[in-house]
């Protein structure tokens, strides 16, 4: 991988988590019973997904052209790149980021739905037209996008709930938490029957056989993520929770849930990368 | 935590070492190898998919670069022909491509033959 792919890897990470606390945006106001996010908080997020879009547009056009930094604003490559997937990826991903902006400003809560479900469906569409989901049959790209909405709606919500764990009554954070381990019981089996299906889908294979490849590889690593973020929900669900009456037991969930964002991210890294730099077979 | 944070930034320093491509070329005119008894007209490329061919250049051993009669591919196709503008001197040459899969992943490669 060049230092253009690791670049592009790691921005097209942080667009999934933004697109994942865009989508855990009204889950997080339905769990808490809290207000709504901010205008600022809806806006900030937005224009980092406007910047983080555009950042991705550029870094491709870089790959491409291969001419160092000022192959960046090569006009040739910028319409190469701007007329292909990447460019249909990269025009969603800012319209998702404008709609975002009316619906952090718009206080009527119908019009708010249909603009939540827009910039979701937008999202969901804008990850299908780039990596594999783009050339896979219709029940992979489905698989793909109920495994998007479930990590999104999972992993979106982590930086609130990490935050409510000690900013909320310990019996409050106690109840919300619960709600959250219950739902998550019934969306994680769907979320890991989806990514066997995507497998399956992408390389003709239910489990990797040997010789691996980089991709089997890859995706291998992320399932050990993906063993060790169960663990440490498990460990929430089963321990922490229960035990949560008193401050401290509070900050000790706050911590793990810290554990738990770090996961998160390394496994929206590894998917990055199994959709823009590694391919199967 | 922060043996937490060295797996996962050791991780991704792990898998900055290699990458992979799913399409790629399957044959070539000249074939990568091939020695020639006179110059050729033009280069044929056929990959396994569709692929928009992003740049191609040929050089030859002395690092001179030749022009071909190339422009960027926006719509996605498998088999591209690229005339070559001058007639080639005797000597080895390599071709080097970039293209754009239909995952839109990068991909790219070279095949070398010689004029006699």
């Amino acid at each position: 991988m060049t230092l253009w792919s690791v670049a592009s890897v790691l921005t097209l990470a942080f667009i999934f988590w933004l697109n994942a606390v865009m989508t855990a945006s009204p889950y997080i106001v339905y769990l808490s019973g809290l207000k709504k996010q901010s205008e600022r908080k809806n806006s900030l997020v937005a224009l980092l997904l406007l910047l983080a879009s555009l950042l991705y547009f550029f870094l491709k056009v870089g790959s491409f052209a291969a001419e160092g930094f000022a192959g960046m604003i090569d006009t040739t490559y910028m319409q190469f790149i701007w007329t292909g997937p990447v460019g249909l990826f990269i025009q969603l991903q800012v319209t998702v980021a404008v709609v975002w902006i009316f619906y952090s400003v718009v206080k009527v809560t119908s019009i708010q739905w249909m603009l939540y479900v827009a910039a979701v469906g937008l999202m969901g569409w804008s990850f299908l037209s780039i990596g594999h989901g783009s050339d896979a049959v219709w029940w992979s790209k489905l698989a793909l996008l109920i495994h998007l909405l479930i990590a999104w709606v999972w992993f979106g919500s982590l930086n609130s709930l990490r935050k409510l764990a000690t900013s909320v009554s310990p019996d409050k954070s106690k109840a919300i938490m619960e709600r959250f381990g219950m739902h998550m019981s019934a969306a994680v089996p769907i979320l890991l029957i989806a990514g066997v299906v995507m497998y399956r889908s992408a390389t003709g294979q239910w489990i990797p056989e040997l010789p691996l490849t980089s991709y089997d590889t890859v995706l291998l690593t992320k399932l050990v993520f993906v063993a060790l973020i169960l663990l440490v929900a498990a460990r929430h669900k089963l321990k922490l929770v229960p035990q949560l009456n008193n401050e401290s037991a509070a900050k000790r969930l706050k911590q793990s849930i810290t554990v738990e964002m770090v996961l998160a991210v390394t496994i929206f890294i590894l998917a990055s990368a199994l959709s823009s730099a590694f391919s199967p077979g | 935590m922060k043996n937490i944070l060295k797996l996962a930034f050791g991780t991704t320093l792990f898998f900055s070492a290699w990458a992979s491509a799913h399409v790629g070329l399957t044959s070539s005119s000249p074939e990568d190898g091939a020695t020639l008894s006179e110059s050729p007209t033009e280069i044929t490329m056929n990959f396994s998919g569709d692929v928009r061919l992003a740049k191609i250049m040929l050089h030859s051993d002395d690092g001179k670069m030749h022009p071909l009669d190339f422009s960027m591919s926006m719509t996605p196709k498998a088999a591209y022909e690229i005339a070559v503008k001058n007639n080639l001197a005797s000597g080895g040459y390599t071709v080097y491509w970039t293209a754009m899969g239909g995952d839109s992943h990068k991909i790219s490669g070279d095949f070398s033959f010689e004029v006699k």
